[in-house]
């Protein structure tokens, strides 16, 4: 494994103990440092994008990453840009990627992580491919001045949706071939279907889970990425994650060669599977998990 | 997410009951969404709906009419956030047991600052129900309506 890849985890992991209890920012900012990880990545609504962040609340959420060894990997933005583009215009979307760069760029993230989004049943895959182009065109270089990377989100396979599967976020990466558009391909794409594993989406309730995305998509993501995300759900007595074939996609990140951040999200804590788990401590194996593949420093697993 | 104790409320400050109000906290996964993605909410008491016209969000000292949030996008309601359901009503409720039932519509929507205007995106309804013992306590909410 390259010495410069990071892992980590992102505070999404232990989000049912947030919802639980009310956890502060900063508490789990301390739990995911707890873990082992070397990297974190946040949702937006953690900073305040309700609309606008609090300065003085972003400089304390940086002190505290910095104050408890970790580095921001990415910020992770809820978008679905084909759409609102057609709910209000192309220019209030690029205006917000904007804002999301200037404060990812502000907290030292490496990365904003974004989704296409859907299609809307107005466009065709053409026509909305079309919007988004522009899109990406006009923030590429508001990306590069932040030293901020544009990471596409890839947690669907095809046959759920044409946006944001990799093999539609890698058409429209290689397309501008720029170290600040990447595409983030996530394990959820390559999840193996088993008995009693959810099999809907959130976003999509009607659209049923499709199959598997080939293995080698994965691979061919790979020299087009600077993140991955590593969606695992439950592990058996030996540690293992039995949902996603991990040691095939590890050594495809092995093969590469490559340095990337690999965070993990964590999600097993959702009513639909083990709710009644400690989400923290199934994170804590979540990183040992991934930590045998070479990755990441040990530092422990304890609150 | 119903949560605490249902209060009536005095509004004009003549010491009788205008209305009453409940506590609802966010408890959505991805929790904070501008107020045009909660939409329809609704409130009955004891099996007879109130009139949206008369039910209002109330968020950080500011009421938001229920039939009027559609479009809100730069008011947003926070992850774990308390609002109030507030609920003009003459006499407000009488002391003693009420079935409650609040249905908030939701969007799945995902982008975080855009709302679903068209209802492009399918949409779902949330709703919570519990049963409480009103008393005879009352607070006055002067200047809010």
């Amino acid at each position: 494994m390259n010495i410069a890849s990071r892992l980590g985890a992102s505070t999404w992991s232990i989000e049912g103990l947030l919802l639980q209890g009310g956890n502060s920012v900063e508490r789990q900012i301390e739990l995911i440092a707890s873990t082992g990880a070397e990297i974190i990545d946040l949702p937006e609504y953690h900073l305040g994008f309700d609309p606008h962040p609090n300065l003085h609340r972003l400089h304390t959420i940086r002190d505290t990453i910095k104050a408890n060894g970790l580095e921001l990997s990415g910020i992770f933005f809820h978008t679905d840009l084909v759409a609102a583009t057609d709910f209000y215009s192309a220019e209030k979307v690029i205006a917000d990627l904007q804002e999301y760069l200037a404060v990812a760029g502000f907290l030292g993230a490496a990365a904003i992580e974004i989704s296409n989004g859907n299609l809307i049943p107005s466009l065709s895959e053409q026509e909305a491919r079309d919007r988004l182009l522009p899109i990406y065109e006009a923030i590429i270089p508001t990306a590069e001045y932040y030293g901020v990377v544009v990471a596409i989100n890839a947690a669907r396979p095809l046959t759920v949706s044409a946006f944001k599967s990799p093999e539609s976020a890698l058409g429209i990466v290689k397309e501008f071939d720029s170290p600040f558009l990447r595409v983030t391909p996530d394990f959820e794409c390559w999840r193996i279907t088993r008995e009693g594993m959810p099999t809907k989406y959130v976003e999509a309730p009607n659209a049923v889970r499709g199959l598997a995305t080939p293995l080698e998509v994965f691979a061919d993501c790979l020299p087009y990425a600077r993140r991955i995300e590593a969606k695992l759900y439950e592990f058996d007595e030996d540690g293992n994650e039995p949902n996603f074939p991990v040691d095939e996609l590890m050594a495809m990140v092995e093969d590469n060669g490559a340095a990337f951040d690999i965070s993990i999200e964590y999600e097993g804590w959702v009513p639909e599977i083990h709710p009644e788990r400690d989400a923290y401590e199934e994170t804590v194996k979540a990183v040992q998990l991934l930590q045998r593949y070479g990755l990441g420093r040990n530092r422990g697993g304890s609150k | 997410m119903l949560i605490g104790e249902i209060l009536n409320v005095d509004l004009d400050g003549d010491g009788r009951a205008d209305g009453f109000q409940i506590s609802v906290r966010n408890q959505f996964f991805h929790g904070s969404h501008p107020l045009g993605w909660f939409r329809d909410i609704a409130v009955t008491v004891d099996g007879e709906t109130l009139p949206p016209a008369q039910t209002y969000l109330g968020l950080r000292g500011q009421l938001f009419r229920c039939d009027s949030l559609r479009s809100i996008l730069e008011v947003f309601w926070k992850e774990r956030e308390i609002a109030t359901i507030l609920v003009v009503r003459q006499h407000g409720l009488s002391a003693g047991p009420h079935r409650i039932e609040c249905s908030i519509g939701t969007s799945v929507q995902t982008y975080t600052r855009a709302l679903d205007l068209f209802d492009v995106r399918e949409r779902g309804t949330l709703v919570l129900e519990q049963d409480f013992e009103v008393s005879g306590e009352m607070i006055a909410l002067r200047g809010l309506l």
